[in-house]
C-alpha cells in the first residue's frame, strides 16, 4: 500500500517536472544567452547552458547606452500609483455597489460588465486623440489613469 | 458618492472613448482630417478580405488555443492538487510564464522558434527530423502561436480544491479514476466555464504576440494577422483610423455575440 502511493506520487512528481523545465527552458535560455558574447550577432549554436564565451558583455553594453534606470523608474512609478489609485478608488465603489441601494447601481454594474469585453485596442486611437486635447501626451499621468479605469475592473 | 471616481474614470477613459470610436467608425479619418462618409466603412469591411482572413485567424487561434490549453491545465492542475510534495516550487514554476509580459516573452519565444540556430529545431534535427521554420512560413505559424500561447497558460482559477477532500476520499477508498471524476470535475466545472469564457474574450483581443513575431500586418504573408492587428494595421500605419474604427466596433459586437452564446449554453446548464 504504501509503496504504491510512493510510486504514484512519484510518476505524478516526475510528469510536472518534465513540463515544469519545459515551462523554465525560456527562461534559462534567455539567462544563459545574456551571458554569451556572440549573442549579439547571433544565437549560440547548438544551445549551451554555460555559454562556452560567458561574459558579462551585453549588461555592460545595456547599462552604458540605454537609461535603464529612467525606464525602471518610469515601470516603477506607474505600477505603484496604478496599485494605489485602484485599491483606493474601487474599494470606495466596491463598498458601494455591495453595501448600498440606489438608484442606478444596477445600470452601473451592467455597464461595468459590458466593458470588461471591450478590447483595449478599440478605445486607443480616441485615447490618444484625448490625451492630446487634455495636455495630458507624452506625460506619465497618461500611462496611469487609462489604466487605472482599466484595472479597475478585473 | 462613494462611486464617483470609478465611475469618473470609466466614463472620461473608457466609455467616453468608446462613443468616439462608434463615431470615427462613420467617417474617414487620419486623425488630422475627418470627414463624415455615413455607412461607407461598413460597406466597404464587409468586402474587405484582409479583414475576413484576419477575422478566420482569430477564430482559429482562439479555437484552437482553448482546446490545447484545458486539457493541459486540468492536467497540472489535477497533478498540482493531489501531489504531496514539491507543490509550492511547481505553482511557482507554472505561474511564472502568465506573470512573465507577453512582449519580453514572444522575444524570447522567437529566437527559440529561429528555423537556423533556435532551440526546437535543434533538438528535432537532435532525434533525427528536420527543422521546421516555424514562425517564418505560414504553413507552421498559426501552430507555433498556438504552442506559444500555451505557454501563457492561466492555472490560478484551477488551484482551489482543498488536499483535505482527496485525503478524505481516500479514507472512503476511492481510486483515481473516481476521484477525478467525482471531486476534480464537478468541483473544478465552475471555474473552467469561467476560463472558457474569459479564454475567448482574451483570444478574440489577441494582439501582443502577433505584434511582436509578425508585426501589425501578421507576418509570414498575414497568416496570423488577427483582427486587432488588423485594426492597429489600419490606423497606426495606413492612418485609415475610419476604417480600424469600423472593425472595431464589428469585433466589439462578434465578442459580444461569442459571449452571450456561450453565457447561454454553459453557465444556463449548471
Amino acid at each position: 500500500m504504501r509503496k504504491s502511493i510512493l510510486l504514484k506520487q512519484g510518476s505524478m512528481g516526475a510528469v510536472l517536472a518534465v513540463i515544469g523545465v519545459i515551462f523554465l527552458l525560456p527562461f534559462i535560455y534567455m539567462l544563459s544567452t545574456s551571458f554569451s558574447r556572440q549573442a549579439n550577432i547571433a544565437l549560440p549554436y547548438p544551445p549551451q547552458l554555460i555559454p562556452e564565451d560567458f561574459s558579462l558583455f551585453n549588461y555592460i553594453v545595456m547599462l552604458k547606452s540605454f537609461s535603464v534606470g529612467l525606464y525602471y523608474f518610469n515601470s516603477g512609478i506607474v505600477t505603484s500609483s496604478v496599485v494605489g489609485g485602484v485599491l483606493l478608488i474601487s474599494s470606495l465603489a466596491g463598498y458601494a455597489i455591495a453595501k448600498g441601494s440606489f438608484r442606478g447601481k444596477y445600470f452601473i454594474f451592467l455597464l461595468i460588465l459590458a466593458t470588461m469585453m471591450v478590447p483595449f485596442q478599440i478605445i486607443v486611437v480616441p485615447l490618444y486623440i484625448l490625451m492630446l486635447k487634455i495636455k495630458l501626451y507624452d506625460t506619465r499621468l497618461a500611462l496611469i489613469l487609462p489604466v487605472m479605469a482599466i484595472v479597475y475592473f478585473l | 458618492m462613494f462611486v464617483a471616481p470609478a465611475l469618473g474614470l470609466f466614463l472620461l477613459f473608457i466609455l467616453y472613448p468608446l462613443v468616439w470610436n462608434f463615431y470615427l467608425s462613420f467617417t474617414k479619418s487620419s486623425l488630422i482630417r475627418t470627414t463624415w462618409v455615413g455607412l461607407f466603412q461598413y460597406v466597404r469591411i464587409a468586402t474587405d478580405r484582409t479583414l475576413l482572413n484576419a477575422l478566420y485567424n482569430t477564430l482559429y487561434l482562439t479555437f484552437f488555443n482553448l482546446l490545447t490549453q484545458l486539457p493541459l491545465a486540468l492536467l497540472i492542475a489535477t497533478l498540482l492538487n493531489e501531489i504531496k510534495y514539491t507543490r509550492t516550487s511547481f505553482r511557482i514554476i507554472y505561474f511564472l510564464p502568465y506573470v512573465t509580459s507577453i512582449v519580453v516573452a514572444a522575444i524570447i519565444w522567437t529566437y527559440m522558434f529561429d528555423p537556423d540556430e533556435g532551440i526546437f529545431n535543434w533538438f528535432l534535427r537532435l532525434l533525427g527530423f528536420r527543422g521546421l521554420l516555424w514562425l517564418s512560413h505560414p504553413s507552421t505559424s498559426k501552430l507555433s502561436v498556438i504552442i506559444f500561447n500555451l505557454f501563457l497558460i492561466y492555472l490560478a482559477g484551477l488551484q482551489t480544491i482543498p488536499p483535505q477532500l482527496y485525503e478524505a476520499a481516500e479514507i472512503d477508498g476511492a481510486n483515481s479514476l473516481q476521484k477525478f471524476s467525482k471531486i476534480t470535475i464537478p468541483l473544478l466545472k465552475p471555474t473552467t466555464v469561467f476560463l472558457v469564457i474569459t479564454g475567448t474574450i482574451g483570444g478574440m483581443q489577441t494582439f501582443q504576440q502577433i505584434y511582436m513575431f509578425g508585426t501589425a500586418v501578421g507576418n509570414p504573408g498575414r497568416s496570423i494577422q488577427t483582427v486587432v492587428a488588423y485594426i492597429y494595421e489600419s490606423g497606426w500605419v495606413l492612418q485609415h483610423f475610419g476604417i480600424g474604427a469600423t472593425a472595431a466596433v464589428l469585433l466589439f459586437l462578434i465578442i459580444m455575440a461569442i459571449t452571450v452564446v456561450n453565457v447561454k449554453f454553459l453557465v444556463r446548464e449548471n
